[in-house]
């Protein structure tokens, strides 16, 4: 009588110590699960937009706008090139969110902004698609989003020739304006005679 | 097809413009620097002003909303309101409002009848507020008008203390004045003449506004006089061959337009033509209605912003005898195409945009950004490239007012830009942002840093807006 007592309380102690491991066992999960929610898009805002380079490189210019002087600004940088020209088109306009998206950037962009595709229009056209962060995050204000406009439309012609009519779309969509000002219901003319200044 | 989509919009525009002009009860304010409108509120039966509204071209004015408390700074008091309280802490002191405080998605009302009594505790001028006509005089100012009938001719001479720019309507046996911008006051009531032609006159303030109408048993016709000080109303010359004589500042226009001003209730469409009309510089405060602008602080919206520099541009304009109106008095949505269409029927002499930002410092103008593959003047413009033929005298009026800041040791920077209305416009026009002073986002309210910047943008205009001779009118001159 009293041994089976005896085994029944070890068995409760046992079970009590059971339920308490499952318990934290199941909160160290729920942890890990949490963390592991919070841990890709942590890493997609601080991640430079540009690929590690391997393979083939190639030196390109970029036009950088610079929110300091209202300027543009002819700046090089090495980019992967894939065979695709779509696809090194959406390389080159990456390589110069990376710089906007950075540290020390001379014009901040929303974190999380991307170009989803880029399709080169022959003869002369190029259409950039850009994600909801990149519009819906953008700054208000006519020179801010002129200065991210036009250095991409520049950034597209001064590395493939012919392209000269630029339109920015965003998640695929035509826009009104960027966020309020710059209109992107139009083509931006690379070829115009009067051009958004560059620094010297 | 897409010309089609622009006509309807148009149309559409033009109906809701008449539409909320009536709708809308308009009070205006008038200073010795200044003068606009805000539009009354309905509340419970009860008449109420937007506080911000009013004093935001008084001086510089801040404002923030804290549950519900709405808590004012302007110049150097402080002030609280709360939400359905009708105690208020002005300046410092607890006055009593006549019914409570109103907070209207994050707008500010204040009861009609204790505005004085607000205002009264934050300005330091004299006020005079002319009930029901709903006009408010701070500061004194007020043009008077007297009238002199001169049997021989006949006509009817209007002379004025100040200068004035009144919109001029006629109908068969009616001539209709109506001053919006001038706080023109004289005795009410009608004074009838002893004559066929011009029969009588009368003066009557309401709704924000005077008006002056003459009755007449022929056409009349108004001829601006002495600098806008007078106006002298004489029967239309039976030889239909000439022209109506030309103003004394400005030319005439060839083709009678409407006033493009969205607010005013004057000279409603498909009345007889204006039988005077001036051209005029059209100022587009940015954004308005649902459409804020950038969040330019967590008080500070872009739009509010536009129509106080707006309204200070008009009031540099005018100081320099140029006409300009506004394309909104108040908070009101307008679409690129009603922007553009309201200031193409206007035929301007120039089109401003007038926007804010927070990079950098100054101030910056723009001019429309059109592609090479744009027609250039033509014989048919489409909508989208109307600019184009007018580009080269909208770099020109950009070039005039940055030189303008330059010699005033304001930063300055001009670009081409894609930002409509620009390219629909079809007349002289620039996109001009304005930057805080030193990063401060507070000094875009500050009433000296308005007023020197719109000097400067004013003395630009006047700089490059000398009349351009009209085939066939300028004769008169
Ligand atoms: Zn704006």
């Amino acid at each position: 009588m009293t041994q089976r007592v005896e085994m029944t309380l070890r068995l409760k102690i046992l079970l009590l110590l059971l339920v308490i491991a499952v318990a934290a066992l199941g909160y160290y999960a729920l942890r890990l699960k949490r963390q592991a929610e919070r841990l890709p898009t942590g890493v997609m805002d601080t991640r430079p937009i540009a690929p590690p380079i391997s393979g083939p490189t190639e030196r390109v210019t970029l036009y950088v706008a610079n929110d300091s002087d209202g300027m543009l600004h002819r700046q090089d940088a090495i980019i992967a090139v894939p065979g695709d020209p779509n696809e090194r088109a959406r390389q080159l306009l990456r390589a110069l969110l990376s710089i906007y998206l950075g540290k020390r950037s001379p014009h901040p962009l929303g974190s999380g902004a991307d170009v989803k595709y880029v399709f080169l229009v022959k003869p002369n056209m190029a259409i950039v698609d850009t994600n909801a962060a990149f519009a819906d995050t953008h700054r208000s204000g006519i020179l801010v989003e002129q200065l991210t406009v036009a250095s991409i439309a520049r950034t597209l012609a001064a590395n493939f020739p012919g392209t000269i009519r630029v339109k920015i779309l965003v998640e695929g969509k035509e826009r009104e304006t960027l966020a309020g000002h710059a209109d992107l219901s139009d083509f931006y003319d690379t070829a115009a005679g009067d051009q958004f200044p560059v620094a010297q | 097809m897409k010309s089609c989509r622009h006509a309807v919009a148009i149309v559409v525009a033009i109906v809701a413009l008449v539409a909320t002009a009536a709708d809308d009860q308009r009070f205006s304010i008038y200073t010795p620097h200044t003068s606009y409108s805000v539009t009354l509120v309905d509340r419970d039966g009860r008449q109420y002003v937007p506080l911000f509204e009013v004093l935001a071209p008084l001086g510089s004015t801040a404002a923030h909303q804290d549950g519900d408390k709405w808590k004012l700074k302007f110049n150097n008091t402080e002030s609280e309101f709360k939400s359905g309280k009708n105690k208020a802490k002005v300046n410092r002191k607890n006055i009593d409002l006549s019914a409570p405080f109103v907070i209207d998605n994050g707008r500010a009302l204040v009861p009609l009848r204790s505005l004085v009594s607000v205002l009264a505790r934050l300005v330091p001028d004299s006020l005079e507020q002319r009930e029901p006509a709903h006009r408010l005089f701070i500061g004194g100012v007020i043009t008077e008008l007297k009238t002199e009938f001169q049997s021989a001719g006949p006509k009817l001479v209007l002379r004025f203390s100040a200068p004035v720019n009144p919109s001029i309507s006629t109908e068969p046996g009616r001539l209709r004045m109506v001053f919006t911008r001038e706080p023109v006051i004289a005795a009410a009531g009608t004074q009838a003449f002893d004559d066929k032609t011009i029969r009588a006159a009368s003066f009557s303030e309401h709704d924000g506004i005077a008006e002056l109408t003459i009755n007449s048993g022929a056409p009349l016709l108004a001829t601006f006089g002495e600098q806008n000080r007078t106006i002298t109303i004489a029967p239309v010359p039976q030889v239909r061959a000439q022209a109506p004589p030309p103003a004394a500042t400005t030319p005439p226009v060839p083709a009678p337009a409407p006033t493009p001003e969205a607010a005013s209730p004057s000279a409603p469409q498909g009345r007889a033509p204006a039988t005077h009309v001036r051209a005029t510089v059209v100022i587009d405060p940015g954004h308005g209605g649902d459409d804020r602008g950038a969040a330019l602080s967590g008080s500070l919206a872009e739009k509010d912003v536009t129509l106080a520099w707006a309204r200070r541009l008009r009031a540099a304009l005018e100081q320099k005898g140029i006409p300009a109106s506004l394309l909104r008095e108040g908070d009101t949505s307008l679409s690129f195409d009603q922007r553009a269409a309201l200031t193409n029927a206007a035929r301007p002499l120039a089109f401003i945009t007038l926007h804010a930002g927070t990079t950098g410092a100054g101030v910056r103008i723009y001019t429309a950004h059109l592609g090479e593959t744009a027609p250039r003047a033509g014989s048919f413009l489409p909508w989208d490239a109307a600019q184009a033929s007018f580009l080269d005298s909208s770099r020109a009026l950009a070039g005039s007012v940055a030189a303008e800041m330059t010699k005033r040791s304001i930063p300055v920077g001009t670009a081409p830009v894609l930002l409509r209305p620009l390219n629909n416009v079809a007349a002289s026009a620039v996109a001009i942002e304005v930057m805080p002073l030193a990063g401060n986002v507070a000094s875009l309210m500050d009433a000296t840093y308005q007023q020197s910047i719109c000097a400067a943008i004013a003395d630009g205009i006047a700089g490059v807006s000398k009349p351009a001779p009209q085939p066939g009118a300028g004769a008169a001159r």
